[in-house]
């Protein structure tokens, strides 16, 4: 009998159920990092619209959300625009985006009122 | 190549980074972490084949809880340390005793046959030992003396679930009562020994 054995009978279990652990297999990783991909693609798929709506995100609160662009859109379809002289009430971050030379045009081209925002000259 | 090249960076970080979208962090976090789960599932189960099955089912539910993980939360080992034994429990309550896998035996090249031996007889049983302790002492006498955790991490590994005031406190004695370790037959050369943990009220 060890040393270890009289002082601590259990620590020679211990050690030895420890060393019985092997690490995980090049399989075993191979599987998680899987899982970890696939969960990255899932998540990355409804980023990649993102930046759709993020571009839109900006002028639509900048001209007082959704409602607001409703209003904008029935006013489009009756050949009403805004632009070089932005309406009061236009956020001044509206303004501050919009240069001397540009105006924005609101078109309504989608029956279920899916909002196209274009930037261009007058 | 080893994944964990940038091992000074916290668990927590890396785990944005993987929200994020960086393959990097994925790597890193799982040679870091799998080893452990698979050893704690591997202990508390007994069985080898399950305990793969648990960590990759732990590591996909850290997948999942990325994207939502909060700074001021645990430390993400011990958030896994706690799904590990959680999903654990549940295999355990679906079958009444725990079968002994044939674990790989350590490469040791410097044991003889008879130290192997003797080594392999201990291990089993401790494991087997360990399988006749209620889960939540075993869990901590595996957390305690076999991942060798600190007690406020074992603490908040196992506090979600404990009643009761006081730390999960677990201490070895010989010649008490609770789930006894016996002297393999093959050996018989063990005095009589307990594992005892102090009950959790």
């Amino acid at each position: 009998m060890h040393d270890h054995d009289r002082s601590d009978p259990l620590k020679a279990h211990f050690e030895a159920l420890k060393a019985r652990v092997a690490e995980p297999d090049a399989a075993l990783l191979a599987r998680i990092l899987a899982d970890a991909e696939h969960e990255q693609a899932v998540r990355a798929a409804p980023a990649a619209r993102r930046p759709r709506s993020g571009w839109l995100a900006a002028p639509v609160r900048a001209l007082g959300g959704w409602p607001a662009m409703a209003g904008l859109a029935t006013a489009a379809l009756a050949g009403v625009w805004i632009g070089a002289a932005p309406p009061e009430g236009l956020a001044a971050a509206a303004q501050r985006m919009l240069d001397a030379n540009a105006a924005v045009l609101v078109i309504d081209v989608d029956p279920d009122a899916v909002f196209i925002l274009a930037e261009g000259p007058l | 190549m080893p994944f964990d090249d940038e091992s000074e960076t916290p668990d927590a970080a890396l785990l944005t980074l993987y929200a994020n979208g960086d393959p990097w962090a994925a790597r890193v976090l799982t040679e870091r972490l799998a080893p452990r789960v698979l050893a704690h599932a591997q202990r508390l189960l007994g069985s080898r084949a399950e305990a793969e099955e648990v960590t990759q089912d732990a590591m996909l539910r850290l997948w999942r809880i990325a994207p939502d993980w909060r700074v001021d939360e645990a430390a993400p080992r011990t958030w896994l340390y706690r799904v590990t034994a959680n999903l654990c429990t549940d295999r355990l309550r679906r079958r009444r005793s725990i079968p002994l896998d044939a674990v790989p035996e350590p490469a040791d090249g410097a044991a003889g046959p008879t130290a192997r031996l003797q080594d392999r007889a201990r291990a089993e049983a401790l494991q087997a030992a360990l399988g006749r302790l209620p889960e939540r002492q075993r869990q901590a006498v595996v957390l305690r003396h076999l991942e060798e955790l600190a007690n406020p991490e074992i603490a908040a590994i196992m506090g979600g679930e404990r009643r009761g005031g006081g730390k999960p406190r677990c201490t070895r004695q010989t010649c008490a009562d609770g789930g006894s370790l016996r002297p393999a037959p093959r050996t018989g050369i063990y005095r009589r020994c307990t594992i005892m943990t102090d009950p959790i009220r």
